[in-house]
């Protein structure tokens, strides 16, 4: 799987962002993208990333057996990062999370429909049967999206969140079956345009 | 973390007492043994395979109590019971700390699990922590019912989300208990 990158992905607007595993070197474009959204943006997600501990441990101890950060560049600039979290000696080894961030102008582009197509091969690849997203329950815009691919809401958990400014959330857990999920891509990839590269 | 109530020496039940301490680097070969003491249906439901020697060999590869905190029960040289606080402390989810604990199978039934997870507790509230979470498998009615004795509830159950050591599915039960100052 990992040796089909580099790719190129297409973007709605005719311009296009290469994809690839992140390695040691991207520490500082991954930093300079996560300082580069706006508070609004960090104010929901899941780590402090404008802590430069927080990238340089995930780019320091990369194992991609458990942590599979995939990067979208533009111009040698990380523009989305899209990852696949398992457990692979754990009761949840079948079991894979997903998590994404796209920056601010590469948003209604298909680029998260193109990012999670990465996430979801990869997780076909590595046979994991089931995949979960975590979002706070306010988060309509992601929550739609992942019902759209045929997640389901399966859990709310009570203040489980506490966002940038120490406000308490409730967590939503949705899940998809892998085999479900490419069902879902296959019949969607067919209705749109009949390729990978995803267009709403 | 309350590191200077340790080492602390607590009685059981039956009057054997044993020792509460922060796990170490040194304790790899004592938790490795710990681990190959317990039987089959024990190790069938732990969250970690640790009948794998390399698993719990990285554990000690970075010993971090303000992420991991790892209580031991001790008696002589022998570990009989490890119980450890999991926190992730630059993120969403800073304000929550989770609960593992397992017994040696000869000191079960003497309160040993209640007290190492009142240590936990006592440690988490210090932390100022606000809600702990503990996941045990749908059918492990002695540990639900030991959470459930101290004060957790049932938050949530995630249909499948465990494999056990024989590759059976289980639902996964999510208990909370609030800590925070409100609660």
């Amino acid at each position: 799987m990992l040796e089909e990158y580099p790719k190129t992905i297409s973007l709605k607007d005719g311009s296009t962002v290469i994809c690839r595993p992140m390695v040691k070197k991207d520490e500082g474009p991954l930093l300079e993208f996560f300082t580069s959204l706006s508070k609004a943006d960090r104010l929901y997600l899941r780590d402090d990333v404008t802590n430069p501990e927080v990238v340089r441990s995930w780019v320091q101890d990369l194992d991609y057996d458990r942590v599979l950060p995939i990067l979208a560049l533009s111009d040698d600039r990380v523009v989305a990062n899209a990852t696949l979290h398992r457990n692979p000696y754990g009761w949840m080894r079948h079991v894979g999370a997903i998590r994404m961030v796209v920056g601010e102008g590469f948003r209604e582009k298909g680029l998260a429909r193109s990012m999670a197509a990465e996430v979801f091969q990869n997780a076909i690849a590595a046979k994991l049967e089931k995949i979960t997203a975590e979002m706070l329950t306010d988060q309509h815009d992601a929550r739609r999206v992942f019902s759209r691919l045929g997640f389901q809401e399966e859990a709310v958990l009570k203040d489980h969140v506490l966002d940038a400014d120490n406000v308490p959330h409730d967590l939503l857990i949705m899940t998809n079956d892998v085999n479900t999920l490419w069902q879902k891509w296959m019949e969607f990839s067919e209705s749109v345009s009949g390729s990978w590269n995803m267009e709403d | 973390m309350l590191l200077s109530h340790y080492p602390k020496e607590i009685q059981l039940k039956d009057g054997t007492s044993v020792i509460l301490r922060p796990m170490t680097r040194s304790d790899e070969g004592a938790l490795l043994d710990f681990f190959t003491s317990l039987t089959d249906e024990d190790r069938l439901y732990t969250r970690s395979d640790v009948a794998n020697v390399r698993v719990v060999r990285s554990w000690f590869d970075q010993i971090d109590y303000q992420r991991v905190f790892p209580l031991l029960a001790v008696s002589g040289d022998e570990i009989v019971g490890d119980a450890t606080l999991h926190r992730k402390p630059y993120s969403w989810m800073r304000h929550m700390g989770g609960i593992r604990i397992i017994v040696a199978p000869d000191y079960r039934k003497l309160g040993l699990a209640r007290i190492l997870a009142d240590e936990l507790i006592e440690n988490a509230v210090d932390e100022g922590l606000e809600r702990l979470t503990a996941d045990v498998v749908v059918d492990q009615d002695i540990a639900i019912e030991v959470f459930t004795r101290l004060g957790f509830r049932k938050e949530a159950t995630l249909k499948d989300y465990v494999l056990d050591a024989e590759d059976v599915k289980h639902d996964l039960v999510m208990m909370t208990k609030d800590i925070g100052e409100q609660s």
